[in-house]
């Protein structure tokens, strides 16, 4: 089973390299870069990961057309490109509401602005001079210099039903975020695929991902305990509110995006319940993070991506995991 | 050579990144000490190849140049060239500049008030590089609470990329450092560096604390007219930038920039270079013999840069040859 790992950007860049290292000796299939507004930057992670993988595919994840124009995107990835031998996916996402409000940006007309996205980094990296008047990003003449012809695949993250149905229709692969119940999962790729019906797609032409917190120890309430903080960071955003309500658990998730909008994380991680560990995520004993993380793949999942969290032992225990899932 | 001045090599993403690493590790290894990566749109990205080069050539100041505000947000640039820090600690700087208006009109970017967005991109990137939320509502920056949730290991310094008198101007007030165009005669530094001095005087900066750097093509041959070819290809691609303009007028040479600017715009490189002659390659670069071109890099420091940053042309043999001047000219 492909499985990957994903990083939030929150730990150190040496921690970073090391857990790359270590992820791609215990078989994991793909590295993932969380684009996260104000943690470590996912292009330079990943093109920093390049140095030290010979065989996993990286993927920045996930940039958005708001923030990130599309010519530097097209560079920026087929440098990575021409550094990894081609190991690279594009993940693309609008991103957080509210992060992207604190940075000016009011992310209007999400549908139509993604889909001239991928339109526009494809007809870039085909290599010809691109006119393409889009609603955000207007091109006229812009064209790659070099690797051209070289396309990469791109990956639509989100959990909007919109979104998810416009990733069935033109991506290659879909991204579901982090934080989801099975429930939501289940939900999620069921509108995706209503996408690539819509279009009569070959059914494998999407690739279905899921982001999945993963926290693996011997002490079980430690591991759901650091969950709840990863939990509480992802709730900031207003589209996770259906996935919330899916999980049956008394959340007041306006107030956590209150808490982030004042910058109380602590506050924000309060508000969620024990039980949201086990709801949204993976945490627990190994041998508790293995039946769950089957429960998600079990939903119709083509590739989990973990993370691989906590201290030494338990990122080991992690890894565990992931060698147990890539070679079963 | 002065020990004040510290020499750097540039790299313009022409050629595939693991030859521009590999040229890079030589040129650390000769004594070079800061590595500079064009941003030209539509070639391999600056801040990307950065990353290469702090792990395959570590040691030196990486600097991606130029970033300009019209194509790139303040915080994903503060989010990058922090992360890019934690890679490479205490061995990042940038230059943001507005960008080649030909290119920036390609990406549907036009040039407006550049004095202006450039002043609050810096200002924004700094205020990022806190780590407190930062509030800016201007007219071409705009941030609400946008923060940074781990800092720079120290201050990151900034150049300002300047060709105009109004540019050089803001550089001497607000940059860390002015970095200079290629292409600029020795006459254009001195009067470059002026305005930055003015500049400076203005908000009572000592212009002996900026960083005053220069891209200098430099192309070293035991046969001259090897060099001087080297070079202009290379001299007219930047000199599709308008700005040049006066540079060249001043030189009273002969270069029809128009045509040059056109036939770059049509992406025929061949041709812009043939409307470079001799005494422009001879003017605004550095091009001949090892010996001519310790001479000629001895004029531009003269001049007032204390960064020189060598754009490396020609063959390998003849980039060899060129870190051999390189490697004589690091020694203190």
């Amino acid at each position: 089973m492909p499985v990957g790992v994903f990083f939030d950007g929150f730990s150190s860049t040496a921690e970073m390299l090391e857990v790359c290292r270590a992820a791609e000796l215990a078989g994991a299939s793909s590295l993932w870069f969380a684009q996260h507004m104000g943690y470590r930057e996912a292009m330079v992670w990943a093109t920093a990961a390049a140095s030290v993988t010979q065989r996993v595919m990286l993927v920045p994840t996930a940039i958005s057309p708001y923030l990130w124009p599309p010519l530097p995107v097209a560079m920026a990835i087929s440098t990575l490109g021409e550094l990894a031998q081609g190991r690279v996916i594009l993940t693309a996402s609008i991103g957080n509401i509210l992060n992207l409000s604190e940075s000016g940006i009011d992310p209007v007309k999400p549908i139509g602005i993604m889909r001239d996205y991928v339109m526009d980094l494809r007809a870039l990296w085909r290599g010809e001079p691109v006119v393409h008047e889009g609603e955000l990003h207007k091109l006229r003449g812009a064209k790659m210099a070099f690797a051209q012809g070289r396309q990469f695949p791109i990956y639509v993250a989100s959990t909007g039903p919109q979104m998810l149905k416009l990733a069935g229709e033109i991506a290659d692969g879909v991204l579901l975020s982090a934080g989801l119940t099975l429930l939501s999962t289940k939900d999620c790729l069921a509108r995706a695929q209503s996408g690539l019906a819509a279009k009569a797609r070959d059914p494998t032409a999407l690739r279905k991902c899921s982001l999945i917190n993963c926290h693996v120890s011997r002490d079980a309430a430690a591991a759901k305990a650091a969950t709840l903080r990863k939990l509480a960071f992802l709730f900031r955003s207003r589209g996770h509110a259906e996935n919330i309500k899916s999980s049956g658990l008394d959340i007041d998730h306006p107030a956590i995006i209150a808490c982030h909008a004042r910058h109380d994380f602590d506050a924000a991680v309060r508000l969620l319940p024990i039980e949201a560990a086990n709801a949204f995520a993976v945490a627990g004993t190994p041998e508790e993070c293995r039946a769950r993380l089957n429960e998600y793949i079990a939903s119709g999942l083509d590739e989990p991506v973990i993370e691989v969290a906590g201290n030494n032992e338990e990122r080991r225990l992690a890894l565990e995991v992931v060698r147990g899932l890539a070679r079963p | 050579m002065n020990i004040s001045v510290r020499l750097g090599v540039s790299f313009d993403g022409f050629v595939r990144t693991q030859e521009a690493v590999a040229l890079a590790r030589h040129a650390v290894a000769a004594g070079a000490s800061s590595l500079w990566m064009a941003e030209h749109l539509g070639y391999r990205e600056a801040i990307a190849t950065c990353v290469a080069f702090a792990l395959k050539a570590p040691g030196p100041m990486l600097v991606p140049t130029a970033v300009s505000p019209y194509l790139w947000h303040p915080m994903p640039t503060a989010m990058a060239l922090a992360t890019l820090d934690e890679v490479a600690p205490g061995c990042t700087a940038i230059a943001v500049g507005t960008g080649n208006p030909l290119f920036l009109a390609e990406s549907g970017r036009a040039i407006e008030k550049p004095v202006r967005a450039v002043r609050e991109f810096t200002h924004a990137l700094r205020k990022l590089w806190t780590g407190e939320p930062v509030h800016v509502d201007g007219e071409f920056v705009r941030l609400a609470g946008a923060r940074l949730a781990f800092v720079p290991s120290a201050p990151l310094p900034i150049y300002i990329a300047a060709i105009g008198p109004d540019m050089l101007r803001l550089a001497g007030r607000i940059g860390d450092g002015v970095v200079l165009s290629a292409g600029l005669s020795t006459d254009s530094v001195r009067r470059s560096i002026a305005a930055c001095a003015e500049g400076a005087a203005k908000d009572g900066r000592d212009i002996a604390r900026l960083r005053r750097a220069g891209y200098l093509f430099f192309s070293v041959s035991h046969n001259v007219k090897e060099a001087l070819d080297a070079v202009r290809e290379k001299l007219a691609f930047v000199m599709r930038n308008k700005f040049l303009g006066a540079n060249i007028k001043a030189s009273g040479i002969p270069v029809d920039q128009d045509m040059v600017i056109a036939s770059i715009a049509r992406r025929d490189i061949a041709a812009a270079a043939a409307l470079i002659p001799d005494e422009a390659v001879e003017a605004f670069a550095i091009a001949g013999t090892p010996q001519h071109c310790s001479e000629r890099f001895r004029d531009f420091v003269d001049a007032g840069l204390n960064e020189p940053v060598l754009g490396l042309l020609g063959s390998p043999e003849n980039c060899a040859l060129a870190l051999d001047v390189i490697r004589e000219l690091a020694q203190p």
